[in-house]
């Protein structure tokens, strides 16, 4: 005699699946008959529950209600910075960094200028600026209320 | 020969055993109501236009399950902005369990019923047709347009979950 039929082949026979031969065997066989009829049992209790009873009533929880949609609202606002810094921001501002360049050199340039015009009155003695000259001569306190190291030096030196 | 029925007979005869079909199916009560109302109506048009049938009520269950379906293509949306209990719906005097709940127990209902929840949609389609309203498979298959092979395997991962849930809560 075969053996008996695992539950998974009862469960197929149950839907109507399963070969002819396990479907001959569930009809030899009384034990495997038994536990047919108690899986039709089941099912028919869950019948019942299904059409004689109300579903428990499903309240969505907080977290389904309004951490869900929150959460999807705060990755999509991310997404679109994202974007926004990809795509429109860095398509905007490609020229930025040289005209800092560019006016950086223009400063540099221009302090450079003034304070080898300084050197240049110091080295002729002329203890009077000239005009658009800063008055002090050092180009570390452009007032003169300090004095700069350089220029203390000389005074030294003389 | 018999005449065809009128349109009051065949609501009073299937109404109520639509509304659950659909409310099974969707798994929402307003939801199965307006597709009720919907499958009358179409009743109504199609008697206005005279088709003549074997059995009213297959064709009223074919076009309940379509319908279901037209519904569920409507998209994930809709049904979970609205799957919320709406004040009408929320019983203001606690109901007394039926027999049947009483028997069965409250922890066990709830397990089956979720387990029902958590089947695919044609899995429960499939189950609802061959167990709830006793279709045979060839039927089923023609209704949700599969092949019968396939009607047997999702009706077996259906009786297979909705087994163990009755079973835990035997235990």
């Amino acid at each position: 005699m075969s053996r008996c039929l695992s539950e998974r082949t009862l469960l197929r026979l149950v839907a109507g699946g399963g070969r002819e031969g396990r479907r001959a065997h569930l009809h030899a066989c009384s034990e495997c008959t038994a536990r047919y009829r108690a899986i039709v049992s089941d099912l028919d209790r869950v019948t019942d529950v299904l059409l004689n009873t109300e579903p428990p009533r499903w309240a969505p929880s907080l977290l389904a209600r309004y951490w869900v949609p929150a959460t999807a609202a705060a990755v999509a606002a991310v997404a679109l910075l994202v974007w926004v810094e990809i795509t429109v921001w860095r398509a905007v501002t490609p020229a930025q960094p040289e005209e800092v360049t560019a006016f950086l050199s223009d400063i540099s340039a221009a302090m450079f200028s003034t304070r080898d015009a300084l050197a240049a009155s110091d080295d002729a003695g002329s203890e009077t600026p000239a005009d658009g000259e800063i008055p002090g001569g050092c180009s570390a306190d452009p007032l003169g209320i300090v004095g700069c190291e350089r220029d203390n030096r000389n005074e030294q030196g003389r | 020969m018999e005449g065809r029925p009128s349109y009051d007979d065949l609501f009073d005869a299937h109404a109520r055993r639509l509304h659950r079909l659909c409310r099974l199916m969707l798994s929402d009560r307003q939801e199965a109501e307006e597709v009720v109302q919907e499958v009358f109506l179409k009743l109504h048009k199609a008697q206005d236009e005279g088709a003549e049938l074997m059995s009213w009520g297959a064709w009223l269950s074919r076009v309940a399950i379509n319908l279901c379906h037209d519904r569920r293509r409507a998209g994930w949306w809709p049904r979970w902005r609205y799957r919320t209990d709406r004040i009408d719906d929320v019983p203001l005097i606690a109901r007394e369990p039926n027999p049947e709940e009483a028997a069965i127990g409250e922890e066990t209902l709830r397990r089956i019923w979720t387990a029902f929840r958590r089947l695919s949609d044609r899995q429960r389609e499939v189950f609802v047709l061959r167990h709830l309203e006793g279709w045979t498979t060839e039927e089923v298959a023609a209704a949700l347009g599969l092949r019968p092979g396939s009607v047997k395997s999702h009706l077996f991962r259906a009786v297979r979950e909705l087994r163990a849930a009755a079973l835990q809560g035997a235990r």
